[in-house]
């Protein structure tokens, strides 16, 4: 878990940009890039957003309930054993 | 006898710190911790200082998020860093050849497909303004570019004083075009003061963008604004529909028989503060507290002279306000928010004049040199190992030192970005007898 001081501010989801097709959310960052989080891992319940190219981070304010509901179109192959 | 040669001013532009997307204007995309020259293409010809024409001065410099865009007094526009939407106003090759007055040279100098961001250097624009006046307005102007702003992903130009054209992207309102429009590769008309103080000779004073908002500020005092809007930062009314996609009068909010004319205005991430010609005249829109900002900020200026007193400005999440006793003072979360920066000033003294970037600030002091404070992961403040270049008094890094005979004239900060514009005199000896 990422300490305190290494947290730049919290942002709230909605101030934050879906990437559909990335399945991301991100948020601009000061150093010119962005924060990205993947939408699984706020499912799973983490809360960091990270800049690939500084060593800031973001905290994500967000429930859980509010995330888009999870798409099932293309559900896993089930493997069989024989 | 031999005529004294002629004295020959050279404009050059250094720039250091964030540069993943050419932003910068070198020909490379390396971050840099020290002081370099950009690289200017003018037409065929690359120069490492900008070209400029008689009397032909550089006016501003503006940042957005991964792009910069340079103003001369003529009405050039230069830019340099991100095209991937239209934010630097250059246009599609295809639409090149509906353009009057273009060599081929220029012509294959500009000609490159939004989209695309191989490219160094810095690029003049050649989109026509007084074109697009005439024939949006029926206005019949000598239209030219007369100031700049930018949000972190668009970019806005101002024609003649009075019109506003926004290029680039946005998904909450940034272009100003309408609902819904989120992309427009060319520069087209967001905004009109004539639309909104019809009949009266008003004109734009000043514009601002940060990451998400735009403001306009009328030289009746009238503030305007769009973009983002969920955090007050285009006030009370703007605030409930979250986003603003075209440009409205911003409510300060004062009562009847309490308003008064807005004087100065900067914008931050998510707010505005603008202040009045009388120092207890301010007021912040958006959440100060969340900043630690306190209200109202300790202004000191006589009114008289505010023309060259107070002046204010905005990073993301601080505030700062250089006085004309030169002293000047930070406001905010930047200044001791996060923590992994060598210095870090609230107060600098014997300033001339500054710009605040993302979360950092520059500073020109009255000896010409640039000071430097603030978050410097990648370099935009100097070099953090060179501990001699750390004026402690100031707790600001030296990172350029004032010559007589080559002057620093101006700064400009971004997204982790630094610009310092600097003058020389140079005896021009091809000229001379
Ligand atoms: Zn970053």
């Amino acid at each position: 878990m990422a300490e305190e001081g290494d947290i730049y501010d919290e942002i709230e989801i909605e101030d934050m940009t879906f990437d559909q097709t990335l399945q991301i959310y991100h948020y601009p960052c000061p150093c010119g890039d962005r924060f990205e989080i993947n939408i699984d891992d706020l499912r799973d319940g983490h809360e960091i957003a990270v800049c690939p190219s500084c060593s800031l981070q973001i905290r994500v304010i967000f429930d859980i309930s509010d995330l888009p509901e999870k798409e099932d179109d293309h559900p896993q192959p089930v493997a069989v054993t024989v | 006898m031999a005529e004294p040669a002629p004295k020959r001013r050279k404009t050059t532009l250094h720039a250091l710190g964030s540069n993943g997307n050419y932003q910068l204007g070198f020909s490379h995309t390396q971050d840099t911790s020290t002081p370099t020259k950009c690289v200017f293409h003018d037409k065929n010809i690359t120069l490492n200082h900008v070209p400029l024409a008689e009397h032909e001065e550089v006016k501003k410099i503006i940042t957005g998020g991964n792009h910069t865009l340079l103003l001369t007094n003529l009405g050039r526009v230069w830019s340099a860093g991100l095209n991937d939407t239209g934010q630097r106003g250059l246009v599609a090759p295809e639409e090149l050849g509906i353009q009057n007055g273009l060599s081929a040279g220029e012509r294959s100098d500009t000609a490159f497909s939004s989209g695309d961001v191989g490219f160094g250097g810095w690029r003049l624009l050649s989109w026509t303004g007084a074109q697009h006046l005439q024939r949006d307005t029926g206005r019949d102007h000598t239209a030219y570019v007369t100031d700049l702003a930018a949000t972190w992903t668009a970019s806005y130009l101002v024609l003649d004083n009075t019109s506003v054209y926004s290029c680039g992207s946005g998904q909450k309102g940034e272009l100003g075009l309408g609902k819904d429009v989120v992309a427009s590769t060319t520069p087209k008309r967001c905004f009109d003061l004539q639309d909104v103080e019809p009949g009266e000779s008003t004109t734009v004073k000043q514009i601002a963008g940060c990451m998400s908002h735009a403001v306009v500020l009328s030289t009746s005092g009238k503030l305007y604004g769009w973009g983002a809007s969920r955090k007050g930062q285009l006030g009370q009314v703007m605030r409930e529909t979250k986003v603003s996609w075209t440009p409205r009068r911003v409510d300060l909010g004062l009562t009847d028989g309490e308003e008064w004319p807005v004087d100065q205005v900067c914008a931050g991430r998510d707010f505005t503060f603008v202040v009045g010609r009388r120092s207890q005249e301010q007021y912040f829109l958006g959440d100060a507290s969340k900043l630690g900002i306190e209200l109202p900020l300790p202004l000191t200026e006589s009114t008289e002279k505010r023309e060259h007193g107070v002046n204010i400005h905005a990073g993301w999440t601080s505030i700062t306000v250089l006085s004309s006793n030169g002293t000047a003072q930070a406001f905010g979360k930047s200044p001791q928010g996060f923590v992994k920066n060598l210095v870090r000033a609230r107060t600098l003294h014997n300033i001339a004049s500054m710009a605040v970037g993302s979360e950092h600030c520059l500073a020109i002091s009255d000896d010409g040199d640039v000071l430097a404070s603030g978050w410097n992961e990648h370099g935009n403040c100097g070099d953090e190992n060179d501990l001699d270049a750390v004026d402690n008094a100031q707790q600001a890094n030296t990172i350029w030192h004032n010559k007589a005979n080559h002057r620093t004239i101006g700064v400009a900060a971004g997204c982790a970005t630094s610009f310092i514009l600097t003058e020389s005199i140079a005896v021009d000896e091809t000229e001379n007898g």
